[in-house]
Formats: C-alpha cells, sequence, structure tokens
C-alpha cells in the first residue's frame, strides 16, 4: 500500500467515525426526546385525571323514607340519592333489577344531581318484593366530560359497589 | 333502616274508572312514553302474567318523577312484582285491550294521589 492508498482508507475511516458519530448524536437526541415526550404525555394524563377528578360525581342510596299508604295496602319506599362527589350527576338513570341475572323491571330517568345534593324522589311500590325477588338497584350516570359511572346498590346488605364506563351486569 | 324526613307524604288511594286510566294514559304526556312498557310485556311473558292490579300514580314515577300507570303482577307461584309504566299510546291501548277480562276478573283500578307537605 503506498501512501495514497493509506490517506484514502485513512480519509475513509475519519469519515465513517464522523458519519457514525454524527449518528450516535442523532440516536442519542432521539430517545432524549422520546423520554421527554413520554414525561409531556404522563403530564397530560395526570392533569386528565385530576380534571376528571374534580368533576367526579358519586351517587349513594340513601336509606328509604317508608310511605304509608294505610291498611290494607303494603308501605311503599320512596328513594333518593346522594351525589357524594364533586361533581354534577348528568344523565341519571336508574335500574331495579335481578340481582343475580341483571334482568330489569323498573328503569327511570331522574334530573341531574349537584355535588352533595339529594336528588328526586322515586318510589318503589311493593318494596317487599325487593328481597323476595333478590333485588339490586343499578344507577348509572355521567360527569361534565361525558365519561359515564355506575353505582350498584343491593337491598339486602344495603352494599354499594362504584365502577366506571357502563355497568356489565344488566341485561337491557 | 329507614330515615325520618322533614317532608310528610302520603299516599290518597281512591278507586277510578278503569276507563279514565286509559284516558290519562293515552293524553298525559311524558318525556319518555311507554318507558318501561317492553319490561312489563318481558315479565308477563316469564311467568307473571296474572295483572291484579292497576294503577294512576300522580307523581313519583319512573320518567323524571312524572305520574305513571302501576301494575302488579303474579306469577303461578304467588310471587308479586309491580312494574311502573310511564303513559303512552302503547300502554294506554294494552290497557284497553286487556280491560274487559281484568274488569271479570276483579282486578281493581286505583288512581294514587301522591301528597307532599314540608313539615319545617
Amino acid at each position: 500500500m503506498n501512501a495514497f492508498e493509506l490517506a484514502l482508507v485513512t480519509l475513509n475511516l475519519v469519515v465513517a467515525i464522523v458519519y457514525a458519530a454524527i449518528l450516535w448524536v442523532m440516536v442519542q437526541q432521539r430517545r432524549l426526546m422520546d423520554k421527554q415526550l413520554e414525561a409531556m404525555q404522563a403530564q397530560l394524563r395526570e392533569a386528565e385525571r385530576t380534571r376528571m377528578a374534580a368533576h367526579r360525581p358519586i351517587l349513594r342510596v340513601e336509606p328509604p323514607t317508608l310511605v304509608t299508604v294505610g291498611l290494607p295496602m303494603p308501605p311503599i319506599e320512596e328513594r333518593r340519592l346522594r351525589n357524594i362527589g364533586v361533581g354534577v350527576a348528568l344523565d341519571v338513570t336508574y335500574f331495579i333489577h335481578e340481582r343475580g341475572t341483571g334482568i330489569v323491571w323498573i328503569v327511570g330517568g331522574l334530573n341531574p344531581v349537584g355535588a352533595g345534593e339529594l336528588s328526586q324522589e322515586f318510589f318503589i311500590p311493593y318494596p317487599q318484593q325487593l328481597f323476595v325477588l333478590n333485588a339490586a338497584l343499578t344507577v348509572t350516570y355521567a360527569d361534565v366530560f361525558g365519561n359515564r359511572y355506575w353505582t350498584l346498590y343491593e337491598f339486602v346488605t344495603q352494599a354499594h359497589i362504584f365502577g366506571e364506563g357502563e355497568p356489565t351486569h344488566l341485561q337491557r | 333502616m329507614a330515615i325520618a324526613s322533614e317532608r310528610s307524604i302520603t299516599i290518597d288511594v281512591k278507586p277510578i274508572p278503569p276507563e279514565e286510566i286509559v284516558t290519562l294514559a293515552e293524553q298525559t304526556w311524558s318525556p319518555s312514553p311507554d318507558l318501561n312498557f317492553n319490561y312489563l310485556l318481558d315479565w308477563m311473558a316469564r311467568g307473571f302474567s296474572q295483572v291484579t292490579k292497576v294503577g294512576w300514580l300522580t307523581r313519583y314515577g319512573p320518567a323524571y318523577g312524572g305520574p305513571a300507570i302501576l301494575f302488579l303482577l303474579r306469577n303461578a307461584e304467588g310471587k308479586e312484582l309491580a312494574i311502573l309504566v310511564a303513559p303512552g299510546e302503547k300502554v294506554a291501548e294494552f290497557i284497553r285491550q286487556n280491560l274487559e277480562e281484568w274488569k271479570r276478573n276483579g282486578v281493581p283500578f286505583e288512581r294514587w294521589e301522591v301528597l307532599t307537605q314540608t313539615e319545617r
């Protein structure tokens, strides 16, 4: 190898090293940008969660008020919901259904419920049926952004289960 | 457990001519007409086929607290099920079609007048 060829090879090597260095820097920058993007997306998700949490309604079923009708009629239960969340509950719909099967027999709509407020009343005319038919009450509602939530209330145990999205335990 | 309410609610139950329930069901506006009517038919098909009472509830019905028609159903085992249907043409037609049979069976027709009074 003469001096000219050696110079060419050396030049090629230098150029290759420079290209590799440029590529390495670009890859590092890309990685850095990806990390920054991920961090920004996480911040956005957190901000969205905070925004949603600041408007999250939670409807709880209040104990019933018994309305005496007079013999031989059994008493009627008047039910109301309380919004124990921090945002208004919109598109409030209640379902009285069998607990196990999710088969509905009464569906009803209620006016929006503000945070901390009680809903309008709804009646359960023959409340003794609730135990005979193993009944439960599911309420579905939405926040101001259109996110859906639900509350399942079991009459026998008086237990509440809260969920997000559409309830899957109902047969409509 | 029941709670005491600041409001006093009473229901005044009186007999009502069956034809009046048909008229009320037809002529009363509802934001969700015939709401629950399909559930009524479904449960009748599931064995709760005997109608033992028909009532006109003046308030607190399923459609945003408006009036409703109450049907008390019974199955062969004697289990009872009450369904509240919002007024509408379908339910009015359903009552009209079955009116004579229900009258023959002695089904009571009642008007449930809901009276609310705030105590404080």
